[in-house]
């Protein structure tokens, strides 16, 4: 017996079911960036209590103690949100979650395989680049509008920061854009069917990578939020869901940069067949191993690295990472130009 | 500063001084300082002149040491670094021993030692735990309270408490070390020295005199680890190499003492220049820095741990049979009039007593120059002229402990 179904739910179920919504919705879409942001969280507990020889999160849930992630953001959920009094109440409060919003996006543009992809553009790159700019705004904002002098100063040292890194990013990735001569994402990845460009440009990717790694704020550029000498910086004033909010927004931020290494640099899906597995699941699979990898490294900067001074972070960026990523810029035209010079 | 404008100055939070510079408040609140005040002076990121302020945790101990029986002082004397305990009862035991004209049996001197012996390295332990911290390395904490644990066992074992043991008295200690290692603790350590050392304990281990010498020799083989980790780590390098240096000559100037003192190239060591008890009859090296900067300050106590470790299984080996105690005191006992000073190397550096009786059953005056009280002016001269990004390395190699400068 087939139940005839009223045409607005039919209709509503085929929403429900095609490509693009799934895409949006589920994967690579808003819940995957949300389980993704838990459970990097969740692996980076783990395997910086593994370095420091400690359990680690242990008893809610079975295996690993995963549920802790979840218990603590439902902590959060349920604390008072305060406001100081000398915020700028609008602001304050929708800072965290436009920043959370403006890092998701990101990965509208970030490809899983060749056809799956939220959204295609021939300037994806360039997408993406102006997404890593803005995401630094809405904190910007929000540590002026907490309306206090320590997360105001936080928030300069902040800016300092993300504005001496993303000059070398930018400048890394015109490398990449050179040599896969496309500005669309997965061209650049098809680009590197062969060779992946971490073989070709391997200055280039050390460049890309530690940006990447300070414009996310990590130990040891986690100098905004040092703990010790600022006690969470710009962030000083946000407690309950506005500090969820931001340390989501964080985490899916250098997701988002990691999948974009592993798509600019690692070769993205390309990888050795497995027999049996289908591409579709091949693909996205390759694209997880080469993340695991990158955020392993990444947390492990943590365990054993101590945090350097704002003076030393802004010695690297603008006086050496920027010259390596002009001699890298230089030596990828040199390769494709020579040939054609010399023919 | 007078009374009236420190007052002042403690109601003040951030205030200007004119010309661009702010004078800030870096504690006692503030986590990177402990129970313990700096005012700054910044122009822009550059500290123009640092004002240590103690006193938070200041509780009268040498006051309250005129009011307790000579015995009854010990336990509240050690109060103020409970961390490094044997060190500061120490100097006054040696005192009124002196005041009483008696002599510890020999055993009793080597468990002393001992005992010393291992709250320095717990001590140390605890101080890198927090430098790591503070300069952003977590796992230097964690790993460094983790094997500080097996430490305090052993103390436990001995003394009968973890840190505040009030293990030595007048004419030797309060108790022998048991014999025999209980089979849990065993059990345990067995598990860390699998880790560290490849194999299991070898079977003796039970003797306690045996179980010393392999905590030593297995804690010996972890600082390796200590030095891959940390101390050879080059952003660590990178934060304390050329930071803070202090030369030989303000250092003596400054009268500083202890690691601070020796990373500045000045070899001295209570326990290699005035030896007391039993450590002139052991071999150990005084480890001495060269250029005076926060990176030598720590690698001089890394380098004092390992030293430990020797002094520690030579004394388990030497240590004698014997009584561990002239006689048992009753708790008033009634001390000569007189007048004694006493000096030994507490892990911070010279503890001083200057103790004087009047015969009674309590003393007249008992005066403590702690270590960490004669390191305040080297705060306030290598501060001076720093990034506020070096406050915290400059702090913490010091190695100075508020309570203890406070008593």
């Amino acid at each position: 017996m087939v139940v005839a179904l009223p045409p607005p739910l039919q209709e509503l179920i085929r929403f429900l079911a095609s490509e693009s919504f799934v895409k949006a919705a589920v994967f690579p879409g808003a819940a995957f960036v949300a389980v993704l942001g838990i459970l990097s969280v969740w692996y980076e507990r783990k395997l910086l209590a593994r370095i420091m020889l400690r359990p680690g999160p242990l008893h809610v849930g079975k295996y690993g103690g995963w549920l802790q992630v979840i218990a603590d953001a439902v902590k959060f959920l349920s604390k008072e949100f305060i406001i100081p009094t000398r915020a700028k109440k609008k602001l304050f409060v929708t800072m965290p979650l436009t920043a959370l919003f403006l890092s998701a996006l990101l990965f509208a543009f970030l490809p899983f395989s060749e056809y799956w992809v939220i959204y295609r553009s021939e300037i994806g790159v360039l997408l993406v680049f102006v997404l890593i700019a803005l995401t630094p705004i809405p904190l910007i904002i929000a540590g002026w509008a907490s309306g206090s002098k320590y997360s105001f100063v936080g928030m300069l040292r902040f800016a300092f920061q993300i504005f001496a890194y993303e000059v070398p990013l930018f400048i890394a990735l015109a490398g990449v854009i050179l040599a896969a001569k496309s500005f669309d994402i997965v061209e650049i990845v098809n680009a590197q069917y062969a060779l992946p460009f971490i073989v070709t440009q391997f200055i280039g990717f050390l460049v890309f990578f530690i940006a990447a790694v300070s414009e996310a704020e990590r130990i040891p550029f986690d100098l905004p939020t040092a703990e010790q000498e600022l006690v969470e910086g710009w962030m000083v004033e946000y407690g309950g869901v506005g500090f969820l909010g931001i340390q989501l927004a964080m985490y899916t931020k250098l997701d988002a940069l990691l999948f974009l290494t592993v798509n600019l640099y690692l070769g993205g899906w390309h990888g050795p067949a497995i027999p049996g597995v289908p591409e579709t699941i091949l693909h996205p699979f390759w694209v997880f191993v080469k993340f695991l990898i990158l955020l392993t490294i990444v947390f492990m900067f943590r365990g054993v690295y101590t945090r350097i001074t704002i003076r030393k972070i802004l010695d690297l960026g603008w006086r050496y990472l920027i010259p390596l990523g002009f001699i890298n810029l230089f030596l990828v035209s040199l390769t494709i130009y020579l040939p054609t010079l010399l023919a | 500063m007078t009374v009236t404008e420190r007052k002042e100055i403690r109601k003040i939070e951030v205030y200007d001084v004119g010309e661009g510079a702010l004078k800030i408040s870096y504690g006692p609140q503030h986590p990177g300082t402990g129970h313990f005040r700096l005012i700054i002076t910044v122009l822009g990121d550059t500290v123009l002149e640092a004002e240590p302020d103690p006193g938070f945790v200041h509780r009268g101990e040498e006051k309250l040491a005129e009011y307790k029986t000579w015995i009854t002082n010990i336990p509240h004397l050690e109060r103020p670094v409970i961390l490094d305990s044997a060190g500061i009862q120490y100097p006054y035991v040696l005192a009124v021993e002196k005041l009483m004209g008696i002599e510890p049996p020999e055993r009793a001197k080597y468990l002393r030692v001992i005992m010393a012996e291992l709250q320095r390295i717990a001590s140390h332990l605890y101080w890198f735990a927090l430098y790591g911290v503070f300069l952003g390395n977590s796992t230097m904490f964690l790993w460094c309270f983790g094997d500080r644990e097996y430490l305090v066992d052993l103390t436990s074992l001995i003394g009968g408490q973890r840190i505040t043991h009030s293990y030595f008295e007048p004419g030797g200690v309060r108790n022998d070390m048991p014999s025999k290692v209980p089979q849990p603790l065993l059990k345990e350590f067995n598990r860390y020295y699998r880790m560290v050392m490849g194999n299991d304990l070898p079977a003796d281990a039970e003797q306690l005199r045996k179980y010393i010498t392999y905590v030593c020799e297995c804690f010996d083989k972890r600082l390796d680890d200590y030095w891959d980790l940390f101390f050879n780590n080059e952003l660590f390098i990178s934060r304390t190499r050329n930071v803070g240096i202090l030369k030989p000559e303000d250092a003596i100037k400054l009268g500083v003492v202890g690691t601070t003192l020796r990373a500045s190239g000045i070899k001295f060591d209570n326990r290699l220049n005035n030896p007391y008890d039993v450590y002139s009859q052991l071999k150990f090296e005084i480890p001495v820095g060269e250029r005076g900067d926060c990176y030598d300050r720590a690698i001089v106590g890394f380098k004092e741990m390992r030293e430990s470790c020797k002094i520690i299984s030579q004394a388990a080996e030497m240590m004698p049979d014997g009584p561990v105690k002239v006689k048992q005191h009753p708790i008033n006992i009634r001390v000569p009039a007189g007048e004694a000073v006493a000096r030994t190397e507490a892990a911070r550096g010279e503890m001083m007593y200057y103790v004087r009786s009047e015969g009674g059953d309590k003393p007249y005056r008992v005066k403590i120059s702690t270590p960490s009280f004669r390191l305040i002016p080297a705060i306030k001269y290598l501060l001076r002229g720093e990034e506020i990004a070096n406050i915290p390395p400059i702090y913490w190699s010091l190695n100075y402990w508020p309570v203890e400068a406070d008593r």
